[in-house]
């Protein structure tokens, strides 16, 4: 497996204009203008091989779209190295632009007056792409995604489902190596969001495209990507196997359990220090190790009728992650 | 070549899709059109001359309808606006990262609605050509008549150049909408869009015809009501040509520093 995404020790730092409260700090800005230096990336390094599908996860504002404008190109890194096929992203040749894709969530990338099918048959004529093949392309995704119908409809015209079904197939009609995904499925219901979900890891598997994928729908990432990378406030905090990370860096569980009277519920308040009391039942944060002692009280406990075993949902583990520093 | 026409097609496409607008804008030129030529008719009428400012009623008249003519195939619209709210809320991204040039690509653009609009205005303006029929002057020679078209191409490129020029400032500043109210404004009075520039004193015209303004609009319109000679023909396209060149480079440096600070904001 060869690399195709190398970054350095990237940074990037915006300068932003600071102003004070009210209408005075307005006006105080009107004279002298305060900057401040924000910094959305700082020294990120990180390498992905062909074929992967990486999810690059963060809260709002860790930097993670600042780093996929890096990576496409579009923002010039202030320190580091970034390598992308080979190319240096932000000289934005041919060859290199040829080769990659980006879909934003939040934006739209066809052109909004005219139906899909004529956005497709622009962008087929800027990367050059032959009538054979572009025709065949377009029926395969319009076909996977299940928008072939919606073709002639203007875009404006369209559910913003189907105007993402769109997007994304308008981004990979030149059949990059490598697609950048930023909230590709921000907004949508279920439905979509899973074709969605399918389709990318179709494209994953059939075209070999490698995919960076940023989402805050963990349950997509879960399902799609195996790898992770997680960042916040511009630092990378994990790199690594998902599930290495669910099982490795918390040893925690939860444990549900129901019982008739609340003294025996209350015998085992004593495992843990974050407990959800709803009724009969009780949530709890337990150790790994301890569940084999909860386990035989439990058990051996004719007043409990109920239990449950869960893993920490994902959001939990991230936030967790977020709020420490540099874990791994 | 083969993506810039296509881009011109389907602007053409998108343009016909407000045609509302474009008829409109149209009409609106029109309106202007017969505004100007009564305000210069009572001015003609309560003179004692029948000349003014080395003009004549029917000079002045000729002048505006070509003006209006030409300003339909080289203004910009709202084009100015359109790319630097692209820089500012992101959206230039999209070009950005396909293979295409920016530069050419706004400019297909604009050429894509232009035609269209040309279809318009032709309509538009034979009842005009029509009405004032008697009053219009053309005075031109088989040279003029070949040179005139280049004449208004140069004008559209320099014309552009000056609009991408200014919404180029987007990347510096975020709001340049005040930028382009002057610029209408200033562009209007010194290209000769306001009133024909030669009825200035010499020493303010010496300073207008060494500016780009006067070849977007003034030049092209002499070249069709006015017998030139061969000298001046040479010196107008010269200067045309010369401030293209000038401001394509002032484009291509301001365009190379601005990308490097062009954050794709919202993106």
């Amino acid at each position: 497996m060869s690399n195709v995404i190398n970054v350095m020790n990237a940074s990037k730092t915006y300068k932003i204009v600071k102003k004070e409260e009210g209408l005075k700090g307005s006006l105080k800005s009107m004279i002298s203008r305060k900057y401040e230096e924000k910094k959305a990336v700082e020294n990120v390094s990180f390498s992905i091989d062909e074929g992967e599908f990486v999810g690059f996860i963060g809260p709002n504002g860790a930097g993670k779209t600042t780093t996929i404008k890096m990576l496409s190109g579009i923002v010039h890194p202030n320190s580091g190295e970034i390598s992308v096929l080979g190319y240096m992203p932000q000289k934005l040749q041919n060859d290199f632009k040829r080769q990659i894709a980006v879909t934003m969530g939040q934006k739209n990338q066809l052109w909004w007056d005219i139906p899909a099918q004529d956005s497709f048959r622009l962008i087929k004529v800027i990367y050059n792409l032959s009538d054979k093949e572009f025709n065949k392309t377009v029926d395969e995704l319009t076909e996977l995604l299940g928008v072939k119908r919606l073709l002639d409809v203007p875009l404006r015209n369209l559910s913003l489902g189907e105007r993402m079904k769109m997007e994304i197939i308008g981004a990979i009609i030149h059949n990059p190596k490598i697609l950048f995904l930023d909230e590709p499925t921000i907004g949508l219901d279920v439905t979509s969001r899973r074709k969605i979900c399918e389709f990318l890891q179709y494209i994953n598997k059939e075209r070999k495209t490698t995919i960076m994928l940023t989402s805050h729908y963990l349950e997509d990432i879960d399902l799609l990507c195996n790898r992770i990378i997680a960042i916040n406030k511009g630092k990378v905090l994990y790199d690594g196997d998902i599930r290495g990370m669910k099982a490795d860096s918390l040893d925690k569980k939860y444990v549900s359990v129901s019982a008739y009277n609340e003294e025996s519920l209350k015998a085992l308040k004593k495992y843990s220090n974050n407990i959800k009391e709803t009724g009969n039942t009780i949530k709890m944060l337990v150790n790994r190790g301890d569940l084999q002692n909860i386990g035989k009280e439990v058990f051996l406990n004719d007043q409990f009728y109920d239990v449950n075993i869960e893993e920490m949902p994902l959001d939990e583990i991230f936030e967790i992650l977020y709020n420490q520093r540099e874990l791994v | 070549m083969k993506k810039y026409i296509e881009v011109i097609k389907t602007n053409m496409q998108i343009s016909f899709m407000y045609k509302w607008n474009v008829v409109i804008t149209s009409l609106m030129d029109v309106f202007k059109l017969i505004a100007e030529c009564a305000f210069w008719q009572i001015l003609f009428a309560t003179s004692a001359s029948d000349e003014m400012y080395g003009y004549t009623l029917n000079g002045l008249i000729t002048y505006y309808i070509f003006m209006y003519i030409i300003g339909a195939i080289t203004g910009m619209g709202s084009m100015g606006y359109k790319v630097a709210d692209d820089i500012k809320n992101g959206t230039l991204s999209n070009i950005l990262l396909k293979t295409i040039s920016c530069i050419k690509y706004y400019f297909s653009e604009i050429i894509g609605q232009k035609i269209v609009q040309l279809l318009f205005s032709l309509v538009v303006f034979i009842p005009i050509f029509i009405f004032y029929a008697s009053s219009i002057n053309i005075k031109i020679n088989l040279l003029q008549l070949i040179l005139f078209p280049f004449a208004i191409i140069f004008a559209l490129v320099l014309t552009y150049l000056i609009n991408l020029l200014i919404s180029f400032l987007a990347f510096w500043l975020t709001e340049v909408t005040s930028f382009f109210f002057v610029k209408d404004l200033v562009v209007d009075f010194l290209s000769g869009k306001a009133f024909p520039i030669d009825i200035m004193p010499v020493g303010v015209l010496g300073v207008l015809n060494l500016l780009p303004f006067a070849y977007c609009t003034f030049f092209p319109i002499n070249i069709l009501t006015k017998d030139l000679t061969f000298l001046e023909l040479m010196r107008g396209f010269g200067m045309q040509l010369g401030w293209i060149l000038v401001i394509y480079v002032m484009v291509r440096i301001a365009w190379k520093k601005g990308i490097k600070r062009y954050s794709g904001t919202g993106m």
